[in-house]
């Protein structure tokens, strides 16, 4: 019996339409029941997805040319500031850039969004005025279609691992991970756990530069490593990493995206941030990868931070599961507290069971990566100001 | 069975001891879940009552006979579908656990019954789907 397949190999199948997909939930069963070997198989791709929010995302808009052309310089979409540092009509909006008039309830995810929506969104800009740019203002109400390019681009998402939240002080305090209520109350985290993507592929053995995935809708590319890429981390036995480890950027066309699997967000206190639902594919091209996709919330191991601690550095208060977090309420120190979730993991299982179909339709094929990531890589902190 | 009613006092009659009167004329079990007069001197109680239909009724017409206005509401929040995702974070606010999410279907259920109204969930819906009702 073969132990090993190409993703070439699976490409062909899913042309003839015969290749065998599950999603990393339905893997579990089946490696569990036939064990590894028959397993293998049985299935040609595993799919992953998660669907949470992430703030380093923003998108790259190209707005035409007026007559006379404007460089545009101080820009602003729906009130809210987009960058005036690019070329004359590129613009970049970041998703957590807020409109100063909507007490902070509207930003740039919001903008984006609107625009995928089919919504108008008016652009404002005033410029100086050049030999070659006359024009010093420009008020416009545009629509997605009336844009050249515009695309999502993500530094850094699919955090392998993310910690989870308590908050141990006696106020309550207001985070990217909710309102955490004081005395430890409740704990919240966000990943999918067994779902997760990079939890399913840790050694980022078929994921890399290159690789096709869905987001948010449209098939979009892993453009790079995400920022705060962290390989070097110390992990478990079965691979998953202990801290926070691999991060990816992502790119697609924002005129393919669904609104179903892309909206915007505001955490009290905190701000907007943009939920962006992935998808990503893996190819089981051995035993090994067939094994990571097996893993289960029960051997999924995660920590929870003391997030009242004002320091980079956070205590971590207990070491879980996903499958304890996922019960709804987990004992620490003898105290039963509360858990809930950040990310969605009903709108996570819709986007792996549509990317399973349309693999197997022929819709979405495989691609290999044109390059594959480091394992070496390290995050450092900002330098401080005595540091030589 | 538990009864909400939203009472409102207009500004003349907000000084009635009308919690007094109820207990008294009708030996209700009353619970006040919330209670204010805003800067319009207008006053605000959230009532839950438990007792039969046909007491309920007697007592919102006892109260609308005093020129309060009382409202029978099944909860204090409203939750819309259409921009809710199913992330459950509301969950993690909601002490009387009438928000819950979790297997098998992961979508948020919420059970009116056992909302107590602190409206806790509004402001850390990510979404921004629940309101005030």
């Amino acid at each position: 019996m073969a132990n090993q397949r190409t993703i070439q190999e699976i490409n062909e199948k899913i042309k003839k339409g015969v290749a065998v997909v599950m999603t990393a939930e339905e893997v579990i069963d089946l490696v569990n029941d036939q064990g590894i070997e028959d397993a293998f198989s049985k299935v040609d791709v595993v799919t992953t997805a998660t669907f949470g929010p992430m703030c380093s995302s923003g998108a790259f808009l190209n707005f035409g040319h007026a007559d006379p052309p404007i460089r545009l310089e101080n820009i602003t979409l729906n009130g809210v500031t987009a960058s005036g540092g690019l070329a004359a009509v590129d613009t970049f909006i970041g998703v957590a850039d807020e409109d100063p008039n909507s007490h902070g309830e509207y930003g740039g995810a919001h903008v984006i969004c609107d625009l995928i929506k089919g919504n108008s969104i008016k652009l404002k800009s005033t410029a100086k005025g050049t030999d070659c740019y006359p024009r010093t203002s420009v008020e416009r109400e545009v629509k997605l279609e009336d844009l050249n390019e515009a695309f999502l681009f993500n530094a850094r998402n699919s955090y392998q691992n993310y910690s989870s939240a308590i908050n141990l002080s006696n106020e309550p305090i207001f985070t990217y991970m909710g309102t955490l209520l004081p005395n430890g109350q409740n704990v919240t985290y966000s990943t999918t756990g067994q779902l997760s993507p990079l939890l399913n592929d840790p050694y980022l053995k078929t994921i890399g530069i290159g690789t096709r995935i869905f987001l948010a809708g449209a098939q979009g590319y892993i453009a790079w490593n995400g920022t705060q890429f962290n390989t070097s981390v110390d992990r478990y036995d079965n691979g998953i990493p202990k801290s926070p480890g691999a991060t990816l950027s992502v790119i697609g066309n924002l005129k393919d995206m669904n609104p179903e699997y892309i909206t915007p967000v505001v955490f009290k206190n905190y701000g907007v941030s943009l939920n962006v639902g992935i998808g990503i594919p893996i190819p089981i091209v051995d035993h090994e990868i067939l094994k990571q996709c097996a893993i289960s919330d029960d051997q999924i191991q995660t920590d929870i931070i003391d997030y009242s601690v004002k320091k980079r550095s956070k205590p971590t208060v207990k070491t879980t599961t996903y499958k304890e977090l996922r019960s709804g309420e987990i004992d620490i120190d003898g105290k039963i507290i509360k858990t809930a979730p950040l990310s969605s993991l009903r709108k996570a299982r819709e986007i792996a069971d549509k990317l399973k179909n349309q693999i197997q339709t022929g819709e979405f094929l495989l691609s290999e990566p044109v390059e594959y990531f480091k394992l070496d890589s390290k995050v450092k902190p900002l330098k401080e100001e005595d540091d030589k | 069975m538990k009864t909400k009613l939203k009472i409102t006092f207009p500004a003349s009659l907000t000084d009635t001891p009308l919690t007094y009167l109820l207990i008294k004329e009708f030996d209700l079990k009353v619970n006040i879940l919330k209670a204010d007069i805003d800067f319009n001197n207008v006053g605000h109680i959230l009532y839950e009552f438990t007792g039969d239909q046909g007491k309920i009724q007697s007592t919102i017409e006892y109260i609308k006979s005093l020129g309060i206005t009382c409202e029978s509401i099944k909860s204090t929040i409203k939750i819309d579908e259409n921009l809710c995702t199913d992330c459950g974070l509301c969950t993690s606010v909601c002490f009387s656990k009438s928000l819950s999410i979790g297997a098998p279907d992961w979508t948020l259920s919420f059970d009116t019954d056992k909302c107590i109204g602190c409206n806790h969930c509004i402001p850390v819906c990510p979404a921004r789907a629940i309101k005030e009702a």
